[in-house]
C-alpha cells in the first residue's frame, strides 16, 4: 500500500556508535505508539548488513518499511561525546546528508527524525494533514524541565534563535524545498556562515544550518512564521545523564546536576517522547527497548 | 556527617525528585489537552468550552476559534466540537487527578518514581 505520510531516519554507523541499531529502536518506538507509522531509513549497505547480523532479519523487517541505500558520507566531522560526566570519547559524526532529506523522502508529508529520538506517546499523530508546510521546534527542556544549555537557545550570545533539527515536519511544497535547498547551500558554505553568524566550534551542526536558513527565509528577522510542533519543547536527556531502566512507555533516568557533577537525581519519564543524547547509554539499553516495543 | 543534616539532605533530594515528577505530570496534562478536530489541533480549555457552550446557547451556526499555532478556524458543527473538547478536557484532567493523587501519597524517592 502506498502511503503519503511517514517518518524518515538517517543512520550511518561509525566505529564507536551503532546508529542503525538506534534507528531500529526509534522505528519500533514509532510503530509501537503511533497510528501513522511508516518508516523509511536512509543508510549504507554495511550498516544495514551489520544490523541484520547483530539482531535479526525479522527485527529489520519489523522496524523499517523501506530501506534506502546510499553510500556512506565521506566527510569527517569529529564530535566529542560524553557517557555520564566521567567518560568522554570522540567519534566521527556522519550528519551531512540530512539536507538531502527533502529529495530522498518518498512521502508527501514527512517527519524527519533523529535516530536517538524515542517516541513514547501518540503526540506525533496530531501533526499530519497540517496547515503548515514546515514544523520545527526551537525549545528544548532537560530532564529536570529546565531550559536546555544556554548555548542551545541562540547560536551565540547575541545571535539568532537556534532551531532543533532533531524533529522536522515537512510537506512536499515550495517553501520546504526552498528551506532544504538553502540549508544545502549553507552546508556547502559553512565557514562563511560561521563567520557571518558568529557561532563557535568547528563541528558542522544541522541545527545551525537550519536555524540560519529559517532566519534568511523569515526575511533576516526573528518571527514566528515557521511554527513549532504541537508540543513546542523537545524533552532532551543530556549526554551526562544516564539511563537506569527502560520499558515500553517509560524510562528511568539518572539526571546529572551540571553544576555539581557528583550529584544526580532519579527522573522517570512516562508517555513522553525523549531525545536521548547519551548514545552509549542508549545502545546499552537498546536490546531491552527492542524487546519491549515488539 | 551530623544525623540531622543527613536527614535534611535526604529530604532535600526527595523534594527535588518530587518537584520534577510533578512538573512532568503538568507537561503530560498539557499534552493530553491537545486534540485534533477536523484537521485542526486545538488546546482544550475551560475558556474554549464556555465560549462554545455560549455559541450553542445563543444558537450561532458558525463560529471562529484559534488553533495551537494561532491560525483562525471556522467551526461549523459547534455542538460536535463542544462534545469532543469537553470529552478531551475531562479525560486529561481525570488522568492528571489520579496521578497527582498517587504522587501526593508517595513519601520516599522509590515511591515517587514507581
Amino acid at each position: 500500500m502506498k502511503t503519503k505520510k511517514g517518518f524518515l531516519l538517517l543512520a550511518f554507523n561509525t566505529k564507536e556508535l551503532d546508529y542503525i541499531k538506534m534507528a531500529a529502536c526509534c522505528a519500533l518506538s514509532i510503530k509501537s505508539h503511533l497510528k501513522y507509522n511508516q518508516v523509511t531509513v536512509v543508510t549504507d549497505q554495511n550498516s544495514i548488513n551489520w544490523l541484520r547480523t547483530s539482531t535479526s532479519i525479522d527485527i529489520v523487517d519489523k522496524a523499517f518499511d523501506k530501506i534506502h541505500i546510499v553510500s556512506q558520507p565521506k566527510t569527517t566531522n569529529i564530535r566529542t561525546h560524553y557517557d555520564s560526566p566521567w567518560t568522554k570519547f570522540k567519534t566521527s559524526f556522519l550528519n551531512k546528508n540530512r539536507t538531502s532529506a527533502y529529495e530522498i523522502s518518498p512521502y508527501e508529508e514527512t517527519i524527519l527524525i533523529d535516530v536517538d529520538y524515542l517516541v513514547m506517546s501518540n503526540m506525533l499523530d496530531l501533526v499530519w494533514d497540517n496547515k503548515e508546510d514546515i514544523l520545527i521546534n526551537k525549545q528544548a527542556l532537560n530532564l529536570r524541565n529546565e531550559k536546555f544549555h544556554s548555548k542551545t537557545i541562540r547560536l551565540s550570545p547575541s545571535g539568532i534563535n537556534m532551531y532543533w533539527a532533531t524533529l522536522i515536519y515537512f510537506k512536499k511544497s515550495k517553501i520546504a524545498e526552498l528551506l532544504f535547498n538553502l540549508t544545502l547551500f549553507i552546508k556547502d558554505n559553512y565557514q562563511f556562515y560561521k563567520h557571518l553568524y558568529n557561532f563557535p566550534g568547528q563541528l558542522y551542526r544541522n541545527d545551525y544550518a537550519f536555524s540560519i536558513a529559517i532566519h534568511i527565509l523569515n526575511g533576516f528577522v526573528e518571527n514566528e512564521n515557521i511554527k513549532p510542533f504541537p508540543i513546542p519543547a523537545i524533552k532532551t536527556m543530556d549526554q551526562k545523564d544516564d539511563i537506569v531502566e527502560v520499558d515500553k512507555d517509560s524510562i528511568l533516568f539518572l539526571s546529572n546536576n551540571t553544576n555539581k557533577m557528583w550529584e544526580n537525581i532519579l527522573v522517570k519519564l512516562r508517555n513522553s517522547d525523549v531525545h536521548i543524547m547519551n548514545k552509549r547509554s542508549f545502545i546499552r539499553h537498546s536490546d531491552t527497548l527492542i524487546k519491549s516495543f515488539l | 556527617m551530623d544525623e540531622k543534616l543527613e536527614k535534611a539532605l535526604e529530604f532535600s533530594k526527595y523534594q527535588q525528585t518530587l518537584h520534577v515528577q510533578k512538573e512532568n505530570l503538568k507537561l503530560r496534562l498539557d499534552h493530553l489537552l491537545l486534540t485534533k478536530i477536523e484537521d485542526s489541533v486545538v488546546k482544550c480549555s475551560m475558556e474554549l468550552i464556555n465560549f462554545l457552550q455560549t455559541c450553542v446557547t445563543r444558537e450561532y451556526e458558525i463560529t471562529y476559534v484559534m488553533d495551537v499555532n494561532n491560525n483562525p478556524i471556522e467551526v461549523r458543527n459547534i455542538e460536535l466540537w463542544l462534545f469532543k473538547i469537553i470529552d478531551c478536557y475531562h479525560m486529561a484532567h481525570e488522568e492528571f487527578f489520579k496521578k497527582s493523587d498517587r504522587l501526593k501519597k508517595a513519601r520516599n524517592v522509590k515511591k515517587v518514581i514507581s
